[in-house]
């Protein structure tokens, strides 16, 4: 190039510079800050602010260290590490109380009405004990457990209407459904008022034009009462036992808990209410169970922005909208902890969640109807809840998915997100959420070395060959959620799941009882002692429960350099490397001594070096 | 031509074949990949390396455990199933194999692959790339990527992956192979469309040189020029795309009257349309590897039961894959078919346990089974497990042994069988001869 | 041995003559050569702007509007489907299924960014240009946008654009960059006759605008 043309490149150049009030790596810088910051580039009216000549780029950043885009930011840092979301096809929650199945009858006019019952429902009438509240006899059809009835219907007596069922204004179509008289019926309005939209166009009577103003429940599950009587028919099914004609299943077998508290009340929230009580019901306005149809229930798929601004909604089963909160509860309990600029480690460890009017029926009505399974047979009829029901807001209505409200304290076994139904779920086994949180916030993985792996009855994977170079690590954390059931968030309370159970010692496998089997571990069982499945690698642990394993995280020399880590990796948007060392330690040192508070490091991070100045910048070109 | 871009055009091409990742000349290929990841971890035992007794810790699928109603091949043998033989090898089969019993004598099966993982991630790490994850991070692209930088980087599109985990990592391969990795073949037609009522091509061309010239201007002022070379390679990939008829022949609708044979509507859902997507691009020598990935196997508790139809049903999708081929032309070849010259690799990231849990279901488990289908090698069952834990054995086929058979020695051979050096592209593993026909 | 004695008289001339004299005078600022931009930052490659910010930043240029009325706004003239068509394209991740988010450019997201970017910037010459709003209320076209614009008249609108997408003056872009833009202007006005949809240089900006949504410096950063 010629001398004359490079100076007057450079003329050009500086002359164009000095147009702009700013170079161009402060643009370069404030653009990057605004896309990390602010989550969007900078508008022009930004631009025009920023070449003012006052223009203070500090208190920028601090500004916008307590705002959305922030937090939306390191939120999604952690959201991206945890992916706290379950497909549609993973194992469904829908316990048998809660669920309101539908079926269609003939009412006195020959026209089909839609009548909701539960499965299982308890009856007085042996008939129709177990099941939907007629016979095949006074409806001409049999209502299976699943699937479609059987036979050709035909019309009820108004008289047996009357006397078996009711109509109920549901929760799901009334916001005052908890008076005498519901009038406040859902509409177009309530995705404003609420948040919350259903497909209306599906919520109509079997014509499929007028509007749903009621639903038609058998009466048993119309009952509001909170407590019931137990009792016992004094039946116990045989497998011989013939069927009842006209029935497509037993009659409903008395339980032990059932033969014990015979006569006795019982809580209607509780699992052993509903098979052993026909007078524990819905509640009001049916608040204490879940339509299975219709399939109206609109809820966000597809919300990067926040459920805000969704993208795209589907219209789901009751059921499976209820679970898009469950994700939701993880988000908003993480963005709360950026906002306030909360200790990190109170992801682990803080008893506190966020509950929306959705999560809070769920905590209130739903979540417990999971205990308690084989654990009945042990003893365990009343849940000790991960969360308990007696902190969850009252005044939280069902279809209030916009308000948000902080529970403080969700008791005492509840820790951070570990004790969340989505992080339970989404990590169904005990090692799956050891390692997802020793990943996660320790910063470690579990790389095998390439050794063979022998045949062994070795039944402790810390000692067997091959295994234990992982697993010596793994089991003991594993241990943490002993007391967790897998792939579900019952709580096994030492009271009555004891580290080794005199009621479950068995000589061999063949001796323990079904029950036994479930909860302890026939490999370390023998005549003398059993042991808790999942806490053999550390029994202490077990009992430490979630909390011991946030608390033992939290603690970890790895936890802060791994935040830091994560953190300014995702702002840099590479990895770091041996140079930048140094300058790591610097940033861990500081997040410890600052509390371990993320903006502080945000903004150590945003305002240093490796940030500010990095470019791909070349004098010329190549 | 201005001085300096002839200087550039000269420098260039004499630095190209010593500086890694520069466009160059790529020979053309004629082989075409299709990769399948079972999502999860499947059950080996109902299908490549069968149990239906009990023994040690193997537990097998039986009426007790597993929905059999509807599984074709599952013939009863008191609770569990009776293994499908073959009159012309030693080959067994479970029940799930689905429609390739009928191709039984075209396949490939290794079992015994061990995984030394039982972690999702590490586990599809391992099978596709050849390597452990390093600190949670891939340390080599996975072998599709590979594939196709080595024999397919001036294809249109040479790697497509719909839901298949595809990685691109570091700076050794051709940039132009960064897959396209979609969650519906949808998203690949729509991205395309573009409305008639505006913009003409000449316009979009217009457009894209501009871009190009941006992105190449940038570059040559970067310390780090591959992102803005792989957006000037990609910016000139979309215009045939855009201009052609690509979006109207690869809509859902017209795939699935082009391919009728899938079953769109059953247990695997919309995965299926990727299998069509295959057949069609293959035919149309538009992608050189495609990636599909199906989920649902990862049953550890009462969804366990319906595994054995999840398997029948990827088998079945892969059986008519393998048939389509069979019957349709190959693009540059002359009186040859596309199943003369496609490979195909269906894999997981580990297997399940023998045994069922106390959920009904079956947990991870560190050994593996994989499924080739490829002219370059041999049929039948190689690798092996103990009879009573499904622990991978000692095989005789590798050389470096004793030790089993290993995902790197999978893909090296692969690789082998292409002609590819492995040790370029993979640290580990060795090609196993006895595999190759 | 001619020339030895003749440099030995030039010698002995030198050294028998009067001696130079090196009279001072006034210093001069030595004019530069060429400058170079020395900077000591750490170098890095550019990282891909997140899906997430790039469509909040979309949403933005249509307005501020919500996702659903921005799909209302792009659809007609089938310039827009819907949103999950591009969603995944553009990298987000799905945790659901546990796809990651794509942290590299590929050629299907390149082409859906380039979907999105005709649908904006015609629905944007459409809703500001054609319909004359005043130029305050304007999202992206906030200058004057004179017919068959002169290159100056250019500069001043293509600068505007060029904050809106690439965050900074178009005067500190790379000096070929005007021409190129001014070019495909041109080119694009060249391209189309009046009397269609949009006249020649309501296309022509179209063009540009369409061309820096998919510029590599608005999908890095």
């Amino acid at each position: 190039m010629s001398r004359r043309l490079a100076l007057l490149l450079v003329c050009l150049v500086l002359g164009r510079a000095a147009e702009a009030q700013r170079p161009l790596a402060d643009y370069r810088y404030f653009r990057a800050l605004s896309i990390d910051l602010n989550g969007r580039p900078p508008t022009r009216a930004e631009l025009a602010d920023l070449e003012r000549p006052d223009f203070d780029i500090a208190a920028w950043i601090d500004n916008h260290l307590s705002g959305r885009g922030y937090v939306e930011r390191v939120t999604r840092i952690y959201t991206d590490l945890l992916r706290l979301e379950l497909p549609d096809s993973s194992i469904s929650f829908a316990p048998r109380s809660i669920l309101l199945r539908w079926t269609s009858i003939l009412g006195p006019d020959g026209r089909p009405i839609d009548l909701y019952f539960r499965n299982g429902q308890r009856r007085a009438q042996p008939a129709i004990d177990g099941q939907v509240c007629f016979t095949a006899a006074e409806i001409g059809i049999q209502v299976p457990s699943d699937g479609a009835s059987i036979g050709t219907p035909k019309a009820v007596t108004r008289k047996l209407l009357e006397a078996r069922t009711v109509v109920v204004r549901p929760w799901w179509l009334y916001a005052d459904y908890a008076r005498p008289l519901p009038r406040d019926r859902a509409s177009a309005a309530w995705v404003q008022r609420f948040g919350y939209e259903l497909v209306w166009s599906m919520f109509t009577e079997p014509d499929g034009r007028t509007p749903m103003t009621g639903v038609r429940v058998c009466r048993e599950e119309a009952q509001t009462a909170e407590t019931g009587r137990v009792f016992a028919t004094g039946y116990v099914a045989k497998k011989a036992d013939p069927l009842l004609p006209g029935r497509l299943t037993r009659l409903p077998s008395d339980t032990p808990f059932a033969v014990a508290n015979a006569g006795s009340s019982v809580s209607c929230s509780l699992a052993v209410a509903f098979e052993s009580s026909h007078e524990c019901g819905c509640g009001p306005g049916l608040e204490r169970c879940l339509p299975s149809g219709p399939n109206g229930f609109v809820s966000p798929w597809h919300a990067p922005l926040g459920k805000d601004a969704t993208f795209f909604a589907a219209a789901r089963p009751a059921i499976l909208w209820l679970r898009a909160w469950w994700s939701e509860e993880a988000t908003k309990f993480i963005e709360q902890i950026f906002a306030g600029d909360q200790d990190v480690r109170l992801l682990l460890t803080s008893p506190a969640t966020r509950v929306n009017g959705p999560l809070a029926q769920f905590y209130r009505f739903f979540a417990n109807t999971t205990c308690c399974g084989a654990g009945t047979e042990l003893g365990y009829t009343r849940p000790v809840p991960l969360f308990d029901p007696a902190a969850v807001p009252t005044t939280l209505a069902p279809f209030e998915v916009s308000t948000w409200a902080t529970v403080e304290n969700r008791g005492e076994h509840a820790a951070g997100i570990l004790t969340m139904p989505i992080f339970l779920l989404k990590y169904g086994s005990q090692r799956q959420r050891a390692h997802a949180i020793y990943k996660a916030f320790m910063c470690r993985e579990f790389v095998a070395e390439t050794v063979k792996l022998e045949p062994s009855t070795e039944p402790d994977l810390t000692k067997r060959t091959g295994c234990a170079t992982c697993h010596r690590r793994l089991e003991p954390m594993a241990a943490y959620f002993a007391r967790v059931v897998e792939s579900g968030w019952t709580y096994l309370p030492p009271t009555t799941f004891p580290l080794s159970s005199p009621r479950c010692t068995a000589r061999d496998r063949a001796q323990m009882s079904p029950a036994c089997a479930t909860f302890y571990d026939p490999d370390f069982t023998d005549e003398r002692s059993t042991m808790l499945r999942g806490a053999y690698g550390a029994p202490a642990h077990a009992d430490a429960g979630p909390r011991g394993f946030a608390a033992e995280v939290s603690s970890s020399p790895d936890f802060a350099p791994c935040v830091v880590r994560n953190v300014a990796q995702s702002f840099l948007g590479r990895p770091l490397t041996s140079d930048d060392e140094r300058w790591r330690q610097e940033l861990s040192r500081a997040f410890v001594t600052g509390g371990y508070r993320i903006r502080a490091l945000v903004q150590a991070i945003v305002t240093s070096r490796q940030y500010r100045e990095a470019n791909d910048v070349m004098t010329e070109a190549r | 031509m201005r001085r300096r871009d002839l200087l550039r055009l000269f420098a260039g091409a004499a630095v190209a074949p010593l500086i890694p990742g520069l466009a160059r000349a790529t020979p053309r290929s004629d082989e075409f990949f299709v990769f399948v990841h079972a999502g999860g971890g499947w059950d080996i035992t109902l299908w490549a390396d069968p149990r239906n007794e009990e023994k040690g810790l193997v537990v097998p699928a039986s009426t007790r455990n597993t929905e059999v109603g509807g599984i074709r091949h599952w013939k009863p043998a008191g609770d569990s199933f009776e293994m499908l033989t073959s009159s012309t090898s030693s080959l067994r089969l479970g029940p799930a194999i689905g429609g390739l019993r009928e191709l039984q004598d075209r396949l490939t099966i290794i079992n015994g692959v061990s995984m030394n993982t039982v972690s999702h991630e590490d586990g599809i790490t391992y099978a596709t790339t050849g390597r452990h994850r390093i600190g949670g991070a891939l340390a080599q692209s996975t072998i599709d990527v590979i594939t196709a930088s080595e024999l397919g980087a001036a294809q249109l599109m040479p790697v497509v992956s719909v839901k298949f985990p595809s990685a691109f990592v570091g700076d050794q391969l051709d940039r132009r192979v960064v897959p396209l990795q979609v969650g519906s073949v949808d998203a690949v037609t729509r991205s395309f469309a573009r409305s008639s009522l505006y913009f003409g091509d000449a316009d979009r061309a217009a457009i894209t040189a501009l871009l190009t010239d941006e992105a190449r201007s940038l570059a040559s002022h970067s310390t780090h020029p591959e992102p803005f070379e792989r957006l000037e390679s990609q910016h000139r990939a979309i215009p045939p795309l855009v201009t052609g008829d690509f979006t109207r022949t690869f809509s859902t609708r017209q795939l699935q009257s082009l391919y009728p044979q899938f079953e769109y509507g059953g247990v695997l859902g919309e995965d299926t349309l990727a299998a069509a997507f295959a057949v069609e691009a293959l035919k149309r020598d538009l992608v050189r590897c495609v990636g599909i990935g199906v989920s649902g196997f990862d049953t550890h508790g009462i969804d366990y039961r319906r595994h054995a139809l999840q398997l029948q049903a990827l088998f079945d999708m892969v059986a008519t894959l393998v048939k389509l081929l069979e019957t349709t032309r190959h693009p540059t070849r002359a009186n040859t078919m596309l199943s003369e010259h496609t490979h195909l690799v269906v894999l997981s990231e580990f297997c399940r346990t023998p045994g069922i849990n106390r959920n009904g279901g079956r947990d991870h488990y560190p050994n593996n089974s994989a499924l080739i289908i490829s002219p370059r090698f041999r049929p039948g069952v190689f690798g092996g497990t103990d009879p009573e834990q499904l622990l991978p054995l000692d095989s005789p086929l590798v050389a470096s042994g004793p030790r089993p058979i290993t995902p790197p020695d999978l893909l090296a051979t692969l690789l082998g069988s292409l002609g590819i050096e492995p040790r370029r592209y993979l640290r580990d593993g060795e090609i196993v001869k006895g595999l190759l026909a | 041995m001619k020339g030895i004695a003749f440099v030995a008289a030039c010698v002995l001339a030198g050294g028998c003559g009067p001696k130079a004299v090196i009279t001072a005078g006034p210093t001069r600022a030595l004019p530069p050569h060429r400058e170079i931009v020395l900077d000591s930052g750490p170098k890095a490659p550019r990282r891909m702007v997140p899906p997430e910010v790039f469509l909040r930043a979309y949403l933005t240029w249509f307005g501020g509007l919500s996702p659903g009325a921005t799909l209302l706004r792009a659809r007609e003239g089938d310039l827009f489907d819907q949103w999950t068509d591009y969603l995944a394209a553009l990298g987000l991740p799905d945790h659901h299924f546990d796809v990651p988010r794509a942290m590299q450019s590929n050629t299907v997201m390149l082409a859906a960014i380039g979907r999105l970017g005709e649908a904006l910037c015609i629905r944007s010459v459409e809703l500001e240009l054609r319909a004359n709003t005043p130029i305050a209320s304007r999202v992206i076209f906030a200058f004057e946008a004179t017919p068959q614009p002169t290159r100056a008249q250019f500069a001043a609108g293509f600068d505007v654009l060029h904050r809106t997408f690439l965050g900074y003056p178009a005067g500190l872009g790379p000096p070929q960059r005007l021409e190129r833009f001014f070019e495909l202007h041109q080119k694009v006005v060249a391209n189309h006759a009046a009397g269609q949809r949009l006249t020649p240089d309501e296309m022509a900006w179209a063009a540009v605008c369409t061309a820096l949504v998919q510029h590599p410096e608005t999908g890095l950063y």
